[in-house]
């Protein structure tokens, strides 16, 4: 197994290149970074085939001791026969009860060749896992949609899109934490459910690795 | 208490402070001062705390009014003292950006580690907004002594921006020629989320092509990354910017370098220069 990279990333951040994309790998490094303590790093977020480290200094001394701090854990977590197994960790699930009356959702039936009721069905009947949370704040890039749904993002996107829009791109699907422009194409609103609140902690209420199930309101 | 009067502002106008640092895996951006240098030299002007939020003024004109007696200081100047009814004009300068900073600091409630705006999550600062005519803006008070005084910070217009290629830059054959040759001007659709640079380039845009068949998915980012969308005109991820992006990073600006781009004016011109890895 070739060794996961540690190159610069700028001068204030160091990235972990994953060999292939991997994102319990990826998810499982960030947490072992995490879980170092080590002043020097700001935060670690875990992609599909990177994990970004934010440092806290940009000295020349401060990256070359991270970065070899950061290539000794990953070899060591290697050497462990790598990410765990999701029986192994502990997995939070979120029922979210969704309003399916989004404006895209004839669109994407037709565009699909299904009904809209069979849309409605696919897209709930599916557990997703939290890949990763950016974009906006709590925006939770959730995994996999079932592959007769899936669709490239809108050729234009909205200039706004309303806070609890739940909706649909390629593999991903997502709810709007708050209003904001969007490419992705709107199925419904996701009830009673606040995905960023920065009174709350965490703000973010979807984290990474966690699984996410959508209800139909009828 | 004493309080700022909005008589008169642009767009985008916001109370900004130190960013908030280790949330970008929930997708908070750092947000923050664009320019914290000068952001830096107003708080220190007044005698601010280094946490303190500070008005960042961009490109437009701004008027407000004192309630109570304010003492103020633009981008470290001398500070000046209004009395109650008193208002005060923006004076036009070279730089994109330009920080209030009042003595006794803005009184907003420190949100996740700092008293700024995050725009895009809509929370910090005042109501997580931006400013509008008719806000008044209530300001705290501090008995810690004044600092000094800058009467002039550079824009440094002429200098090219330290960036430091990514892995991904830096093994496409070519890049270090291509994006460093290129003379590009700031677009006026430049926000905080990313400053937009224009330029005709084909090389920029093969390699946007090369670079987007590499690898489809989106990676964790922060502020300074160059990402390189198809068209090959380069957006730089300013404080606002997303924590992920889905545009390839070709190079990452120093930390220092993201001030001078924020100074930069729509028009402005902007060229790299490669500095070499920490």
């Amino acid at each position: 197994m070739s060794a996961d990279a540690v190159v610069p990333y700028g001068d204030r951040a160091l990235e972990v290149l994953l060999p292939r994309p991997d994102l319990q790998w990826a998810q499982h490094l960030a947490r072992r970074l995490r879980a170092m303590r080590e002043p020097a790093i700001l935060d670690c977020v875990a992609g599909w085939e990177t994990v970004l480290v934010h440092l806290a200094s940009t000295h020349a001394s401060t990256h070359a001791r991270m970065r070899t701090r950061i290539t000794e854990l990953v070899r060591e977590e290697l050497a462990k026969g790598g990410a765990p197994r999701d029986a192994e960790i502990s997995v939070r699930l979120h029922e979210v009860l969704v309003h399916y009356d989004g404006p895209d959702l004839v669109e994407v039936a037709s565009a699909c060749g299904l009904s809209v009721d069979e849309v409605i069905r696919l897209h709930a009947d599916t557990t997703y896992v939290v890949a990763m949370v950016g974009f906006l704040p709590g925006f939770a890039y959730l995994q996999s949609v079932e592959p007769r749904l899936r669709l490239p993002r809108r050729a234009t996107p909205r200039v706004r899109v309303p806070a609890g829009s739940v909706a649909i791109a390629e593999d991903m699907t997502a709810i709007y934490p708050m209003e904001s422009p969007g490419g992705w194409h709107l199925l419904g609103r996701a009830m009673d459910v606040r995905p960023f609140d920065a009174g709350r902690s965490p703000p973010s209420l979807f984290l990474s690795g966690d699984r996410v199930r959508f209800v139909r309101r009828r | 208490m004493s309080a700022l009067e909005v008589l008169a502002i642009g767009p985008s106008v916001t109370a900004q402070s130190a960013p908030r640092e280790g949330l970008a895996s929930l997708g908070v951006p750092a947000s923050g001062a664009a320019d914290r240098e000068a952001m830096r030299a107003a708080l220190s002007a007044v005698g601010g705390e280094d946490d303190d939020a500070v008005i960042e003024l961009p490109l437009y004109g701004a008027r407000f009014r004192a309630h109570g007696d304010v003492m103020i200081s633009l981008d470290g100047a001398s500070p000046v003292s209004l009395v109650d009814g008193e208002s005060w004009s923006l004076p036009v300068g070279t730089r994109a950006v330009r920080y209030l900073a009042i003595r006794g600091g803005l009184d907003l409630p420190m949100v996740l580690g700092a008293r700024g705006t995050c725009l895009p999550g809509r929370f910090g600062g005042f109501e997580g907004r931006a400013l509008r005519r008719g806000d008044v803006l209530a300001i705290g008070s501090t008995s810690r002594p004044l600092g000094g005084c800058r009467e002039d910070i550079p824009a440094h217009l002429d200098e090219p921006l330290n960036c430091i290629p990514t892995a991904r830059g830096s093994r496409e054959l070519g890049l270090g020629l291509e994006l460093i040759e290129q003379r590009f001007t700031v677009d006026s659709r430049s926000d905080r989320v990313g400053t937009r640079l224009h330029a005709d380039s084909l090389p920029l845009k093969r390699l946007a092509e090369t670079l987007r068949q590499g690898s489809p998915r989106s990676r964790p980012t922060l502020r300074g990354a160059i990402q390189l969308p198809p068209d090959g005109r380069p957006i730089v991820l300013g404080p606002d910017g997303p924590t992920v992006g889905g545009y390839p990073v070709v190079a990452v600006l120093e930390r220092a370098a993201c001030d001078l781009l924020a100074r930069r004016r729509p028009g402005d011109v902007v060229t790299f220069r490669l500095a070499s890895l920490p």
